[in-house]
């Protein structure tokens, strides 16, 4: 049984709480409820929403199948060099977007230092494109994912490996059909995670990919425009990120934070 | 064990301090006495503005001015959800229509016009002359968003000359388009005279005719007429600032 918190930290953890959920619940109460229907039909909104859709899973997939190797890699370095490594890779995590989508410019733009080349060698321009809003996702969502994979990695019982190699399984095999197999329940939180960032991205990807309509404007950046010509569409599309985000929170309770 | 909960009361009284010593701070920044003064400058009377607030800070050597620069959509969105404005400068009789009707400020003054013209990066200055030239594959277009009266001016253009914008990437402001062009991110964008004229011999322009007609109009709203305000007014409305004004390519109202 565990102690009784005094009242004065209950009061104020409670008030907290309450503090949070005032600003979603008075966004709810703006929402016109009864021209949700035709708000949520129309041709910008589903655009933006199915490119939101798609875009996010591409990038969870993305950054999840980028993400192992590096959190693999993480999982086995030690000292200075494995803290410097894991800074760099959580920089995006901490960095506004708008710097991280600057950066990517830097990189990926068409004057970039990688993507000009990519440009004459293979016509790929990645700004203004899907791609480019896929990279903006999976950049920012990278963290999450090594964060979440590299947790488990060290937690694995080392003694799994051993057994696999002393029967005869190469360092492959080891870490494909031992290893992996054995941190999937974080796989899938990370997929989740990664995809539950990836969809509300806004700054990397107005930055770095741009806002044309039906092609790089993602809900996130509808909502942007419509505050300024057509609030209720903004408050419609606000609802449904508002939705999702709490579906997500609430279906990967387990994952997340199992036992509670 | 007492001397935990000791320590633990301890932290308590030390964490009311704190909270008290942050009131407090919080309390003497209201009493200063010090006149703030604040204007809100759509986002293409920027250089203007920079320009003019030194002589009413010579005027009034005590003002604290403060200038919040944003596209006239989003700063309408900010006073009409709360921001305290003792000034308002817009682009767009849209924009000034909603902050009107929905607040308390004074009938507006017609401060200056602009109008829209094509800048084209100097990556393919010399191949892009026309406005046809634009919808070649391949090319990368920005206007300002919908919003935005630059945005709106761009898209009502290209409704009016059958020029596919849909493809041009909606930036926030008409700063941003600008800064885009310029960086060569995009090959071409649409802005104001008064932009291009900032970009000087960096980027060429292309004028295609009818263009000119598409034309947004500033005025200036205050909240009070009192003094430093109706100074502000006087200010912006002196020949003097008419002439400013031609020199950073707007047009007199």
């Amino acid at each position: 049984m565990r102690n009784r918190l005094p009242r004065r930290v209950r009061v104020l953890g409670l008030l907290v709480v309450a503090l949070v959920a005032t600003p979603v619940v008075s966004l709810l109460c703006r929402v016109p409820w009864s021209r949700m229907p035709s708000l949520l039909t129309e041709q910008v909104v589903t655009d933006a929403l199915l490119l939101s859709l798609l875009s996010s899973v591409l990038a969870a997939f993305v950054a999840v199948t980028v993400g192992i190797p590096v959190a693999l890699l993480l999982s086995r370095m030690e000292g200075v060099l494995a803290s410097v490594t894991r800074a760099l890779i959580m920089l995006p995590m901490v960095l506004p977007p708008v710097v991280g989508g600057a950066a990517l410019l830097f990189a990926f733009g068409r004057k970039g230092t990688l993507g000009s080349t990519l440009e004459e060698v293979t016509g790929l321009v990645l700004p203004y494109s899907l791609g480019g809003v896929v990279l903006a996702n999976a950049f920012v969502a990278l963290p999450f994912v090594v964060l979440t994979i590299e947790g488990s990695l060290r937690s694995l019982d080392p003694r799994f490996e051993l057994a696999a190699a002393s029967l005869g399984a190469n360092e492959f095999k080891t870490t494909v059909r031992v290893v992996l197999p054995m941190v999937r329940g974080s796989l899938v939180a990370a997929g989740f995670l990664a995809w539950a960032r990836a969809l509300g991205e806004f700054g990397a990807t107005i930055t770095f990919a741009g806002n044309i309509p039906g092609k790089t404007q993602t809900l996130p950046l509808a909502v942007f425009v419509a505050m300024e010509t057509d609030q209720e569409a903004a408050l419609a599309m606000s609802v449904v990120l508002i939705l999702i985000s709490l579906g997500v929170l609430l279906t990967m309770r387990e994952r997340w934070w199992p036992a509670r | 064990m007492p001397t935990r909960y000791k320590s633990s009361e301890s932290t308590w009284r030390r964490f009311y301090v704190v909270l008290a010593l942050c009131c407090c701070l919080l309390f003497s920044g209201c009493l200063n006495s010090e006149r703030v003064f604040t204007v809100f400058v759509a986002s293409s009377m920027t250089e203007f503005i920079e320009l003019m607030l030194p002589e009413l800070e010579t005027q009034y050597p005590d003002l604290q001015v403060r200038v919040n620069i944003a596209g006239s959509g989003t700063l309408v969105n900010q006073i009409t959800e709360g921001a305290a404005a003792d000034v308002v400068l817009l682009a767009g009789a849209n924009h000034m229509d909603r902050l009107q009707s929905a607040n308390r400020f004074q009938p507006p003054v017609p401060i200056a016009r602009n109008s829209l013209t094509v800048v084209v990066s100097s990556d393919i200055g010399g191949e892009a002359t026309t406005i046809s030239d634009l919808e070649d594959e391949g090319l990368q277009g920005a206007i300002c968003a919908d919003g935005a009266p630059c945005g709106a001016l761009a898209l009502a253009f290209s409704k009016a000359s059958d020029l596919d914008l849909s493809n041009a990437t909606r930036e926030p402001n008409v700063k941003a388009v600008l800064s885009k062009v310029l960086r060569g991110e995009v090959d071409y964008g649409f802005v104001y005279r008064s932009d291009a004229r900032l970009a000087g011999d960096q980027l060429a322009t292309i004028n295609p005719q009818g263009l000119d007609l598409f034309i947004t109009s500033y005025s200036l709203a205050l909240a009070d007429s009192d003094e430093v305000s109706l100074s502000f007014l006087e200010l912006l409305t002196k020949p003097e600032a008419g002439q400013i004004l031609e020199e950073l390519g707007f047009l007199r109202p």
